[in-house]
């Protein structure tokens, strides 16, 4: 059985990891945002999703949260008109990802926020460890 | 930095050692000592077996932050981890400290006792 102040600290660490994977999906979504295919009637890139799930971490004795998996959107492709594009298809429309700006930049200010609200445990199980051990200095 | 750190354990067992023998003399009357208290806060283990626990906990994890550091520097680990482990190192180093600071002042307690 592990400390519990030094076990809320690696749960607030999965916590981190799991956000920063979070974030690292919105910023492939946002830079293929406009990555088509190359060949006729190709499908372009399409959004991806990200899911967390608990984990019971026997050696810590506490859930952990963790990546999932990286999943991708069924949402429906924009289409454009633009007949000289190699991934025009006989109409000339192309398939663009359906990815939502908007929703990648929500998707990030959540991640955002949740990265804070675990640096904020770490913070707070800290000052609680190096209080105890003050108290040990200067008792 | 490690080996300063580790030049530390036998020290502590030096220490511990020297408590030990503060030990035997409160259990030979003399007065209920710090190490008679420890022991009698918790019979299984004496006070010398605790604090080399600690040390040794300590160096290990001294170890391990510094293992995640180069590892970090070198971009094979997360910077979390890093920042973690480097924290846990520094955390037990303040344990360690804290302790050794309390059971010199003990020691010297003794030492400077009226006879």
């Amino acid at each position: 059985m592990i400390d519990p102040l030094n076990a809320s600290l690696r749960i607030a660490g999965a916590g981190l990891q799991a956000q920063s994977t979070r974030v690292r999906v919105v910023s492939e979504n946002l830079a293929n945002a406009q990555a088509t295919g190359t060949t006729r009637g190709a499908d372009p890139y399409r959004r991806k999703t990200v899911t967390f799930e608990n984990t019971m971490d026997r050696a810590l004795g506490a859930s952990l949260v963790k990546i999932k998996g990286v999943g991708v959107d069924k949402a429906p492709f924009r289409v454009e008109f633009e007949p000289s594009h190699p991934a025009a298809d006989d109409k000339g429309y192309v398939k663009m990802p359906n990815v939502s700006l908007l929703l990648e930049m929500a998707d990030m200010r959540e991640a955002n926020r949740s990265y804070e609200a675990n640096l904020q445990m770490i913070k707070q199980a800290r000052s609680m460890q190096s209080m105890t051990i003050d108290l040990l200095r200067n008792g | 930095m490690l080996n300063a750190i580790s030049a530390l354990a036998p020290v502590a067992s030096q220490v511990t050692k020297g408590l030990q023998g503060l030990q035997g003399l409160g259990a030979a009357g003399v007065g209920s000592g710090l190490g008679a208290s420890a022991a009698s806060a918790n019979p299984g283990a004496d006070f010398g077996s605790v604090f080399a626990g600690v040390a040794q906990n300590f160096v290990d994890n001294l170890a391990q932050g510094e293992a995640q550091a180069v590892a970090g520097v070198q971009g094979k680990a997360a910077v979390q981890d890093v920042v973690q482990a480097v924290m846990s190192a520094e955390q037990s180093l303040q344990l360690a400290m804290a302790m050794r600071d309390k059971v010199v002042a003990a020691y010297q307690q003794f030492v400077q006792m009226q006879v």
